[in-house]
């Protein structure tokens, strides 16, 4: 049995397992959308899982990575306007393996478009909440948390947060059967935390700024070790937020891609299963 | 099968990801797209659409029992929650007064804000739309 010491030197020596798990994230993310287009991908889970069963060489198949490229593309494509941004990531994550396998660009040009594309990734996320004046007024926050859809395993223990968090939504939902023509009534939240305007704007700058300093640090650093300390507190503070594991798994492998030290390689590894796994089991969001 | 273009190709990916997210901003900006959606990477940036509210002027019903009853208004309320472009605005209104038949309806979508002085949730008209059949 292998030691402890070898899995590790095989987690980092081994270029072919981050195609490994590009394969196994672009599989599950295929089975969590089956519900659209559903004859299409389940015929496609058949032919994977055939394959599979007959083939060695599936996770390096070029076929099966075109398959992947064209049912995540038709899914852009069909709903544009209405599919999540990991999906347009996925999509373009894809399109990267199949351009590596039919011999465009080698491994390290791979790694490069991973992390460019991590790159504009973050950039953007950051200059978004920048322009929205409800993210950097703090309004955008101060909902989130009334509403209790931030930290919600931690807010929902406490009885008393969790009477005004029901009073706050039940309050929403009163508002919302009256026509806003006839009235200019407003529904009163009451406060979840003591100071939660003032909570919420640190909260939403220190967001910015965490964003900003992982952007700059994997476009400059990428293979730093401070780059990847960011990287992961912003996965870590992602993760305790909000349970997006389908956009946090994909972090992930990026970070896994990118990095060359051991260390953050089995960190990036083990997050990113316990992502997938919560994917799978429907508890957290594909 | 490339060999060609190799090079002019190594970095099309990112190229073609800033392209959308271009397009995106742009949509964001000029047709009331929601910056969750269209690929331009800007979730969590403003409360979702979904939390955005359809209206008639002058009207007392209400859309989403509406909306509840037929799928092609639900489909529909889904989409211009989202984008308010001036045909999504249109489609529905069109539906809706197919399912009405009201003469003439002003369909309005209201967008959430927060005054988090007074501590209160309240809603600012968006968009809205005359359709005279």
């Amino acid at each position: 049995m292998k030691s402890v010491k070898d899995i590790l030197n095989s987690i980092s020596a081994n270029n072919s397992l981050g195609l490994k798990l590009l394969f196994i994230i672009a599989s599950v993310y295929c089975l969590s959308t089956a519900l659209y287009f559903s004859n299409l991908k389940v015929t496609f889970i058949g032919v994977l899982l055939c394959s599979i069963v007959v083939s060695k060489h599936v996770i390096k198949s070029k076929v099966i990575w075109a398959l992947f490229l064209i049912i995540f593309s038709i899914d852009v494509i069909h709903n544009f306007y209405d599919e999540a941004n990991h999906h347009f990531l996925l999509t373009y994550i894809t399109l990267i393996v199949v351009l590596h396998l039919n011999g465009v660009f080698n491994y390290k040009i791979l790694i490069k478009n991973i992390k460019y594309l991590t790159v504009i990734v973050l950039a953007f996320a950051t200059l978004q909440k920048l322009f929205s004046e409800q993210f950097i007024s703090g309004e955008f926050y101060y909902y989130m948390f009334n509403s209790g859809r931030f930290f919600k395993p931690i807010v929902t223990q406490n009885m008393e947060q969790l009477a005004l968090i029901k009073s706050n939504n039940a309050a929403i939902r009163e508002l919302a059967l009256i026509n806003p023509n006839n009235s200019s009534a407003s529904a009163q939240f009451q406060n979840i935390f003591p100071h939660l305007g003032v909570i919420c704007v640190v909260f939403a700058w220190l967001t910015i700024a965490v964003e900003c300093i992982a952007t700059l640090l994997l476009l400059l650093k990428p293979t730093h070790k401070l780059t990847h300390i960011v990287l992961l507190i912003l996965i870590l503070g992602i993760f305790s937020t909000r349970l997006e594991t389908g956009f946090l798994a994909i972090l992930c492998i990026a970070g896994f891609l990118i990095t060359t030290n051991k260390t953050f390689k089995t960190i990036y590894l083990f997050l990113l299963l316990l992502f997938l796994s919560l994917i799978i089991t429907k508890l957290g969001f594909y | 099968m490339f060999k060609k273009y190799h090079k002019k190709l190594a970095y099309c990916v990112p190229v073609i990801a800033l392209i959308v997210i271009t397009f995106q901003v742009v949509m964001v900006k000029t047709n009331q797209l929601s910056r969750w959606k269209g690929g331009g990477f800007g979730m969590y940036s403003e409360i979702h659409h979904g939390h955005n509210e359809i209206w008639l002027k002058h009207k007392t019903i209400s859309i989403d029992s509406l909306a509840q009853k037929n799928k092609r208004l639900n489909a529909s309320i889904k989409r211009l929650k989202a984008h308010q472009t001036k045909n999504n605005l249109k489609t529905t209104a069109k539906l809706i007064q197919k399912l009405t038949q009201y003469d003439t309806i002003v369909l309005q979508v209201w967008k959430p804000k927060i005054d988090v002085n007074k501590a209160t949730y309240y809603r600012t008209l968006a968009s809205e739309i005359t359709y005279i059949n």
